[in-house]
């Protein structure tokens, strides 16, 4: 599984950061509670999620203000949309490894009632 | 090419023989009496009266007061050809056939349309739900885009880096009423503006950086507000109306290739000679100079137009209920539960009254007298105020917002997407149709 290994002390706590591996994009939010990362492109109109703030446990998408739960990246603004989560490891010494597949971005169930 | 910038989203495209005019506002006192240009044009000599009416072409991106304004366009020929973006409803066409244009032509976003002599322009039309739409001009060689206040998906800008703009106007201020109009504490208000306020300009520095640019122009914004009351809007501790030196100052910080220019209303770009500054002195004063200056030489005007406001009439009671509970009822079962709010409205004055919208009822009513004790978002309005749109002489129920002269609260802090949808425009096959796709 293809990945990128992260120094811990350069994520600072609720700033989110953009890495880059080849074309993929992916933003990297580190909270109290631990370290997240997601495919950086908001749902709606592709923006950088990685230009956004975190407030509240919440990341705003500065294109159009749309906000994700952090820890999960679930839309708040329009709940059927989910960020593509990328796998976290946390590794010794203070190394974090974000780690993914290559299949199609998935969308997470729509909440339509 | 040569562009003059009239304020706010209008400018005059002048190039290959033709005259394009985009977004014409040239009076004062949008959404209410509220809204004044940054920099009150009529200081510089520029009114509907005093603008040239040999235009080729009106381009109007969507029906916000400050970028199609009727009192403005009167003045100009009904046949004049007036470009759009084609949006999903005919409600924005309808709405300029109403004011009596006649030539109107759609535009596919993203097709360009040749016009003749050279002269090229593509619409582009807003990633959101909002009718909104962007212009590229081009022409002799140069072009200019205007992004008006339209919010373009990513994509779509980064493919706008090949057209090798000269020139592009871009928005970067806030334009509406969050957080500053909902109840809330200083302390969080405080923090949602300085939080609203970056996001803005990263926003606008990222837009300039994606389209690349030789110069960028704040524009679209801040608006000003001179009435008594509502003066403390333009604080830049209390409120999102963001002063363009800031945004020059923020594309210079990002060390982009842009030289980014703040251009006042009347100043020209030129591809041969550059930028000219035509603007009048008092338009390059500091922001809260030129504020307090306005604010003293209009105040008899604002005070004079607020004591002009039509009153109420006695059937508001009737027609607010009646009004709302066709437009909820006209949903779907799948959009009321989607929105699930309870709306509050408390109207104050003569023919003031409290109604509840209540989205999460399984069938009608849906509105009923008083305010439901556990309402999840409130609007305070006078009756005068909201009348016009409950009794169907204005169409836009989002301009009552904008007039910045209503109070909300929301329970819980968090935006309601379809809600603000269905304030927009409650078309149900348009709400429908977006939230199948979202």
């Amino acid at each position: 599984m293809p990945h990128i290994d992260l120094a811990l002390d350069g994520l600072p706590e609720d700033q989110p950061i953009r890495v880059e591996a080849g074309d993929l994009g992916i933003v990297v939010v580190r909270t109290a509670l631990g370290v997240v990362a997601y495919e950086d492109s908001c749902p709606h109109a592709q923006w950088r999620l990685s230009l956004g703030e975190v407030f509240n446990g919440r990341l705003e998408c500065p294109g159009h203000g749309w906000e994700f739960e952090v820890a999960t990246g679930q839309c708040v603004t329009v709940p059927a949309h989910c960020l593509r989560a990328m796998k976290v490891e946390m590794l010794e010494p203070g190394t974090v490894r974000v780690a993914w597949d290559e299949r199609p971005v998935q969308m997470a169930a729509s909440s339509e009632q | 090419m040569k562009v003059t910038y009239y304020g706010q989203a209008c400018t005059m495209i002048e190039a290959a023989g033709r005259r394009l005019l985009t977004d014409p506002w040239l009076t004062e006192g949008a959404y209410g009496g509220t809204w004044f240009h940054t920099h009150v044009l009529a200081e510089a000599g520029v009114t509907p009266e005093t603008i040239r009416k040999d235009v080729d072409y009106i381009f109007l991106s969507h029906e916000h007061q400050d970028h199609l304004d009727p009192a403005t366009l009167q003045h100009f020929p009904k046949d004049v050809p007036v470009l759009i973006c084609r949006f999903p409803t005919r409600k924005f066409r309808h709405h300029l056939e109403e004011i009596g244009l006649t030539n109107i032509q759609e535009l596919a976003s993203g097709e360009p349309r040749n016009l003749g002599d050279g002269l090229e322009v593509t619409i582009f039309g807003s990633a959101e739900y909002t009718n909104d739409a962007a212009i590229l001009v081009t022409a002799e060689g140069h072009s200019v885009f205007n992004e008006t206040d339209c919010k373009l998906g990513y994509r779509e800008l980064e493919l706008l880096r090949d057209r090798n703009i000269d020139i592009g106007f871009f928005m970067f201020s806030g334009a509406n009423w969050y957080p500053m109009l909902y109840e809330n504490s200083a302390e969080a208000k405080l923090e949602q503006v300085r939080r609203r306020r970056r996001l803005l300009l990263k926003g606008f520095v990222e837009r300039v950086r994606l389209t690349r640019p030789r110069i960028a122009v704040p524009s679209a914004g801040p608006c000003t507000i001179l009435d008594p009351d509502l003066r403390w809007l333009n604080s830049k501790e209390l409120g999102i109306f963001i002063d363009p030196e800031d945004a020059v100052a923020a594309i210079r910080a990002a060390g982009l290739p842009t030289d980014g220019v703040n251009m006042a209303a009347t100043d020209v770009w030129d591809s041969s000679r550059g930028i000219e500054r035509h603007a009048p002195p008092a338009f390059r004063l500091p922001r809260d100079q030129y504020l307090e200056e306005a604010a003293g030489r209009w105040a008899d005007v604002i005070r004079a137009r607020k004591a002009a406001e039509p009153p109420a009439q006695a059937d508001l009671p009737t027609l607010l209920p009646r009004h709302f509970e066709r437009l909820v009822a006209a949903q779907t079962p799948a959009i009321r539960a989607r929105i699930g709010a309870k709306v509050g409205f408390h109207v104050t004055g003569p023919h003031g009254g409290s109604w509840t919208l209540d989205f999460t009822r399984p069938s009608a009513p849906f509105v009923e007298e008083g305010l439901a004790s556990d309402w999840t978002y409130r609007i305070e309005a006078e009756d005068k105020l909201i009348y016009p749109f409950v009794s169907g002489a204005e169409p836009f129920l989002e301009d009552l917002f904008l007039s910045m002269r209503v109070n909300l609260a929301r329970r819980p802090d968090v935006y309601n997407e379809p809600l603000y949808h269905f304030l927009y425009e409650p078309d149900p096959g348009k709400l429908h149709d977006w939230y199948a796709a979202h």
